[in-house]
């Protein structure tokens, strides 16, 4: 697996040698995927902000007989001022909680809400287990799951949430353990 | 108690509406400042090609809740 030939699939949820770097990279490490959660697990979201849309749109039948025309201007776009800050965030949410392995190590990086951030990491010596966990409908369908890696010792236990090809995952984990 | 002004019913509505638009848009601008200083956080911890394009975003954010604040405050 070398460092060039990007292979970004399902809508940049699982990339094959991302051109990507992080904080605390060392100098020799490189990374070999890059996994965020399934796109389809994000479409609540974009349900929610499409009746909202229509919340707001519905709004315009009632609010003229009550509250005068720049009054319903301000409804408006605070309105869809809060629904493309929801997108937004969400959309944030998504694409930067990510599972980065590399040559070297396996990373979790979680951002909670907006002032938390909780990266666990492991080297790739330490893992002793991985398993994988799909189950449901829609997870089957898709292929999406949940793939735990478990390490040696009292380090912190790894896991990658709905992330696309789960088994996939565990296959290049194993392969680097194998070479590693 | 004749002497009191009479407050009618559009200007109760008025005043709440006044009220309620000053504190949102002014907690949707904090909510926007916390979310571009994040953006900037989470730029710097996974650097990716494109990360200019979610500052961008975090920033139009950030300049339609100062605006929402001032339509607020002269509405």
């Amino acid at each position: 697996m070398g460092k060039n030939n990007a292979n970004h699939q399902i809508f940049h949820s699982f990339c094959l040698n991302p051109n990507i770097s992080f904080d605390g990279q060392d100098a020799d490490e490189y990374p070999i995927l890059v996994l965020r959660a399934h796109p389809v697990t994000q479409l609540p979201c974009l349900f929610n902000s499409f009746f909202l849309i229509l919340f707001v749109l519905f709004l315009n039948f009632f609010l003229p007989k009550y509250l005068d025309f720049y009054q319903v201007i301000f409804v408006n776009f605070f309105g869809l001022s809060l629904i493309f800050s929801y997108l937004y965030f969400n959309f944030m949410n998504w694409f930067f909680n990510v599972g980065i392995i590399t040559n070297k190590r396996v990373l979790d990086i979680d951002f909670y809400g907006l002032i938390y951030k909780e990266t666990t990491i492991a080297t790739l010596i330490k893992v002793e287990d991985i398993t994988v966990k799909v189950g449901g409908f829609f997870s089957s369908f898709f292929d999406y799951g949940n793939v735990f890696i478990q390490t040696a010792g009292a380090e912190t236990n790894i896991e990658f949430i709905n992330i696309p090809k789960p088994q996939e995952v565990a296959k290049i984990i194993n392969q680097l353990l194998k070479n590693g | 108690m004749d002497n009191l002004p009479i407050i009618n019913n559009s200007q109760i509505i008025f005043l709440f509406f006044k009220l309620f638009s000053l504190v949102f848009s002014f907690v949707y601008l904090v909510f926007s400042v916390v979310s571009f200083q994040q953006t900037k956080m989470m730029s710097k911890t996974i650097r990716v090609a494109k990360s200019g394009i979610l500052i961008i975003l975090s920033i139009i954010q950030l300049l339609l809740s100062i605006f929402m604040f001032f339509m607020a405050i002269f509405l």
